[in-house]
């Protein structure tokens, strides 16, 4: 059943050379946000931010302008890594029990 | 023998102690739609799951009758289950898949008001449906996180 799923599921990334395409470029996009995080927050502090190719391609204090910030710039949604930059203190307990 | 490298991530936030976390490409061949997601390596967490925006854009293909409550730190949740995969990639280079049963978080829509950002931010769990399975070793002075797939 497994190497099935694993088939489909390349199948549905487009192939195995898209996958790993893929897959590289999302490594290298949280690479390059947590290696800047601290010059990202200075310039984009407590809001969403949109990086493709290594680049800042969006940001915005909601998520929904992000999105269409990039559907507007023709990116494609699934390989821009969205996130929210925070500066404030937090401690994070998160659990699904 | 197979191993999965993990990494320490600060999940975009500047003061907060990294957690452990890993890549790999998340599909649900029911709506054969796959996306790449970096988890929160979680021993506290029983199940896999997406949560925050990786939910939120799944939210109109899920079946409400998948839909069940979950308790967790923060007060109680719905999830929807549905079959998925984690494709991983070993040290190696080699693609490694492991089924399960995914948890999606619901968050409810609303044409007038968007989410609260800090629902949003909620970052996706690697959980023990995994750990019991596999191995994990974490070493985070030495900044040294792996899976052991057997």
């Amino acid at each position: 059943m497994t190497p099935k799923l694993l088939e489909k599921a390349l199948k549905a990334a487009g192939g195995l050379e898209e996958f790993k395409q893929k897959r590289d470029q999302f490594s290298r996009e949280l690479v390059f946000i947590n290696e800047n995080t601290d010059k990202l927050l200075e310039d984009y502090g407590d809001s969403w931010v949109a990086v493709y190719d290594c680049k800042i391609v969006a940001h915005s204090k909601h998520y929904n302008n992000i999105l269409s910030q990039i559907q507007k710039k023709g990116l494609p949604v699934e390989q821009v890594v969205t996130r929210f930059l925070s500066s404030r203190e937090v401690i994070a307990l998160y659990s699904k029990q | 023998m197979r191993i999965i490298k993990c990494y320490l991530s600060n999940f975009g936030h500047r003061n907060l102690m990294p957690a452990p976390a890993v890549q790999a490409y998340c599909f649900i061949p029911r709506i054969n739609l796959g996306t790449n997601v970096e988890f929160m390596v979680d021993t506290g967490a029983s199940a896999t799951c997406l949560n925050g925006n990786y939910a939120f854009g799944l939210q109109g293909h899920m079946r409400k009758d998948t839909l069940s409550p979950s308790t967790g730190i923060g007060g109680q949740c719905g999830y929807y289950e549905e079959d998925a995969v984690l494709v991983f990639t070993d040290t190696k280079g080699q693609e490694l898949s492991f089924p399960l049963e995914l948890s999606i978080q619901r968050i409810r829509r609303c044409l007038w008001r968007q989410p609260k950002s800090y629902i949003l931010q909620t970052p996706c769990l690697l959980g023990r449906d995994l750990f019991s399975k596999w191995e994990l070793r974490y070493n985070h002075r030495g900044k040294n996180i792996t899976l052991i797939a057997p």
